[in-house]
């Protein structure tokens, strides 16, 4: 059994720790010195902290935290897509991996307009678990708490772009550019990595990013609030997108612990 | 910088495990949630700035909880438990990747998941000044990104407010 719980105060534990920001003494100081409170959880803090730590020895909590640790960085939580089996599944993840722009999550290349039908070129989207291996195929099956790297390379006339994704809750994230305010000029004939990892939380069922380019600049807020507006279709959805921009590429990452498709 | 995980663990441990328990009210979840935690600062620790990180380790250890009462399909029983279910489930307009991903941010000195800045306004009582002083954003900042919950936030204050 944990020592009885007792309320925190961060502020209180903060001043303790000799980390309380400097805007915020003033006020803890003058808690101190008028509410005996106060004070009483300073005096008593010691020696919750030690009932803590004898409760929960640092040894065992720290040698099963590494294994945690340990486990992450070999990336055992990642799992490989699991519909298909064997030789079969590498099979058809090198044909994913060809054919994804054209097949897609769409019920049928007839079902789709012309403007979101990825275009032959070198202009791709690439994400990387973890930062290493190999680029995550279409449909590949990812878990949550795993850390994407986003590169894209761009040419030809692909002088603009945005790179966005809608999870399970028809949630978008904006991922280039940083800000909805910010210029979407893309670097060109090299491979650009993001300033940043995303990681996936939670939410169940997929993560679906889309790859939009344009020989112009794009109104990115146009393109979130088409986004948004997938709701309920944004797995299969398409976007309604401005004049000028295009789905370069698209790739659909499916979350583990998805829920069963209703009968 | 590289963190030796023994001392902070002893330094930090038992105000992890202190928020886990407030968030979680449940011993093994809090105590697998601070494991949670430490791990999440082991992998992020070449991010890692050196300041405050008590608040630092606070502010991921609300944020590992949120997103297990936002997983998990019962809420917490302690009695903020449906207000934190609700924050929990609340969703950002549009989340930037900086909005999304809380630690890396954290790490890298920006600004913090509008939901973990919801619990310490809602949940523990502090200031719009206190955040900003505790997250690194100026008042307005704190107020403008719980305002990007939208309605889902100000009904919750709305409600707080009414109780």
């Amino acid at each position: 059994m944990l020592p009885e719980r007792r309320d925190e105060d961060l502020l209180l534990e903060l001043h303790a720790l000799g980390e309380l920001p400097e805007e915020l003494a003033p006020e803890v100081a003058r808690r101190l010195e008028q509410d005996p409170e106060a004070r009483a959880y300073l005096e008593q803090r010691e020696a919750a902290q030690r009932q803590i730590l004898e409760h929960l020895p640092p040894e065992p909590a720290l040698e099963q935290i590494r294994r945690r640790a340990a486990a992450e960085r070999l990336g055992r939580r990642v799992r490989v897509a699991g519909y298909l089996g064997g030789a079969l599944a590498t099979a058809a993840a090198l044909l994913l991996v060809v054919l994804q722009p054209l097949v897609g999550e769409h019920p049928g290349a007839s079902g789709r307009a012309p403007d979101q039908i990825a275009i032959k070129g070198t202009s791709r989207l690439q994400l990387f678990r973890n930062g290493k291996g190999r680029p995550l195929a279409h449909r590949a099956t990812v878990t949550a708490g795993d850390v994407l790297e986003l590169r894209y390379l761009a040419s030809g006339q692909d002088r603009h772009g945005i790179i966005l994704s809608v999870d399970g809750r028809a949630t978008v994230s904006l991922h280039f550019p940083a800000d909805p305010g910010d210029a979407t000029l893309l670097v060109r004939d090299r491979s650009v990595e993001l300033g940043h990892a995303f990681e996936l939380d939670e939410t169940p069922g997929f993560e679906r990013f889309f790859f939009l380019t344009g020989p112009d600049p794009i109104p990115v807020r146009q393109v979130l609030a088409a986004a948004r507006a997938l709701k309920g279709a944004a797995r299969r959805g398409r976007l309604r997108l401005p004049a000028g921009v295009r789905v370069r590429q698209e790739l659909l990452l499916r979350k583990t612990g998805e829920a069963p498709p209703a009968p | 910088m590289d963190v030796d995980i023994d001392q902070y663990y002893r330094r930090y441990g038992p105000l992890v495990l202190q928020r886990c328990r407030r968030l979680l009210g449940d011993d093994d979840e809090a105590m697998d949630a601070m494991q949670d935690t430490f791990v999440r600062l082991m992998r992020y620790q070449d991010r890692l700035t050196g300041r405050s990180p008590g608040a630092l380790l606070h502010r991921m250890a609300t944020n590992v909880c949120l997103n297990r009462v936002r997983a998990s399909k019962s809420r917490p029983t302690h009695p903020d438990g449906e207000l934190l279910t609700r924050i929990a489930g609340a969703d950002a307009p549009e989340r930037t990747v900086w909005a999304r991903l809380g630690l890396q941010r954290l790490f890298a000195g920006e600004p913090e998941d509008s939901r973990t800045m919801a619990v310490m306004v809602l949940l523990d009582g502090h200031t719009h000044e206190q955040v900003a002083a505790l997250v690194g954003l100026s008042v307005s900042g704190v107020r403008y990104r719980l305002r990007r919950l939208r309605g889902q936030i100000r009904e919750l204050e709305g409600g707080k407010d009414a109780a």
